[in-house]
């Protein structure tokens, strides 16, 4: 069963790649709220 | 179970080089995904940035984004009129079918077409007027429109508040060169740099980032399209939902006169329009071409800018200009022919908006009503008309 190892380490490791970018994506938001909601 | 067992179950599970494989396969097509998305346009109907399409709600329109809008929604043959600036030309405060820009669009005829990039809190020389610039290329005979008053002046040439869209567009080349931005822009980096600025360090390393990876491109594109994973304090039990379900939230009646200048928002309403009797004239002092508002100018305005931009100082509400001390009233009426003057001075043309309004043209201290809104639309037009004029854009055969 290796081809089954392979394509689910395969898949998963597709799932930590988006993940990956993701992570990139939510880090380049600002941590502090928008100007004007701290009105 | 103990550590060296689990490791041990997932060695027998995970095959390395497959896994490997599948992270640079996922993350190279998440890239190539967010290139791909960087060149359609995902805003369908827009008519203007609301609240749940601007960084309010924590989502950051990207350059890429709306130089996309621009292309899909802009006719090479028509004069591209750019609004920017804030909230007031955003048109908060006026329902979607009676914003001014609808106006003002009608008032110039078919040979316009108007897009209102205006969105909350951006100063005249950032967000909108960046999208203005690089649009510019694809529609060189462009107006853009924005304002300043009261609600918000100043700023650096990589913006205040919506910074990030600057180095967006920077990193992935839509900033036109202009030479001396770039040295201010040398300068304020070292500044910034030399002062431990983390959060400006952070800013360019991300964006720098994103030029080539388009992470921003991407999940912006899906947080709009299909699903929004940012908890937004705006939409607390609908965060998931896609932005582009949300109806227009500016959409609203025209508020009763009680509802529009609430006694409890009296006391900083007067504090801002007194200070910006003082701090406007202390801005056109010392010379029309050497005050802080024509440093401003030159360091926010590219010359290949300043011929075709228009700026609206506008005025606040007579509501609260009329409660101010003679002495504090004739100086805030002084403060707007003087910065128009220094804009004119500078290369700008700019318009002295909100002296004849009433009460019943604002919705509060500086935002317009639907009536406010189509006066001003009304008095803006002839102007864009005479500047497209003059810059050549209306001759037969001019430039495409």
């Amino acid at each position: 069963m290796t081809w089954v190892r392979w394509l689910v380490s395969f898949v998963l490791g597709c799932l930590a790649g988006v993940v990956f970018h993701y992570v990139l994506y939510r880090m380049s938001l600002p941590v502090e709220p928008f100007i004007y909601m701290a009105f | 179970m103990s550590e060296q067992g689990e490791q041990s179950r997932l060695r027998r599970f995970l095959v390395p080089v497959p896994f490997l494989a599948g992270v640079v396969v996922a993350f190279v097509a998440c890239c190539l995904g967010g290139h791909a998305r960087s060149g359609r346009n995902c805003y369908r109907d827009f008519a203007r940035f609301t609240g749940h399409t601007d960084p309010t709600t924590s989502y950051f329109p990207t350059a890429c984004q709306l130089r996309a809008l621009g292309r899909a929604r802009l006719d090479p043959d028509k004069v591209v009129v750019v609004v920017g600036g804030n909230s007031i030309l955003q048109g908060a405060g006026q329902a979607r079918s009676e914003m001014w820009s609808n106006h003002l669009q009608t008032a110039l005829g078919d040979r316009f077409a108007v897009l209102n990039f205006a969105s909350v809190g951006a100063l005249a020389a950032e967000f909108g007027e960046i999208a203005a610039e690089f649009l510019a290329r694809d529609h060189p005979r462009l107006v853009y429109i924005a304002d300043i008053g009261s609600a918000g002046t100043g700023g650096e040439p990589d913006g205040a508040i919506y910074r990030y869209f600057f180095w967006d567009a920077y990193y992935k080349g839509l900033v036109p060169f202009d030479r001396h931005r770039e040295e201010r822009l040398a300068e304020l980096t070292a500044q910034r740099h030399k002062r431990g600025d983390e959060a400006f360090a952070e800013l360019q390393r991300g964006q720098y980032l994103d030029a080539g990876v388009r992470f921003q491109d991407l999940w912006t594109w899906v947080t709009y399209q299909h699903v929004s994973t940012v908890w937004t304090p705006a939409s607390p039990h609908y965060f998931l939902r896609a932005r582009k379900v949300f109806p227009d939230p500016l959409t609203a009646p025209q508020p009763s006169l009680e509802q529009r200048y609430p006694v409890a928002v009296e006391g900083i309403a007067m504090k801002i329009v007194g200070a910006w009797g003082a701090g406007g004239l202390g801005m056109v002092q010392g010379g029309d071409r050497n005050c802080a508002l024509a440093r401003y100018v030159h360091d926010c305005f590219p010359e290949a800018v300043r011929p075709r931009t228009l700026i609206l100082v506008i005025r606040d509400s007579p509501h609260y200009v009329s409660r101010l001390h003679s002495a504090e009233q004739a100086r805030y009426a002084a403060t707007f022919p003087a910065t128009v003057r220094v804009l004119e001075a500078n290369g700008l043309s700019a318009l002295d908006v909100g002296g004849d309004y009433s009460d019943l043209d604002y919705v509060d201290r500086c935002h317009l009503s639907e009536q406010g809104g189509r006066r001003l639309a009304a008095e803006v037009a002839p102007k864009v008309r005479d500047l497209a004029r003059r810059l050549g854009y209306l001759k037969q055969g001019g430039p495409r």
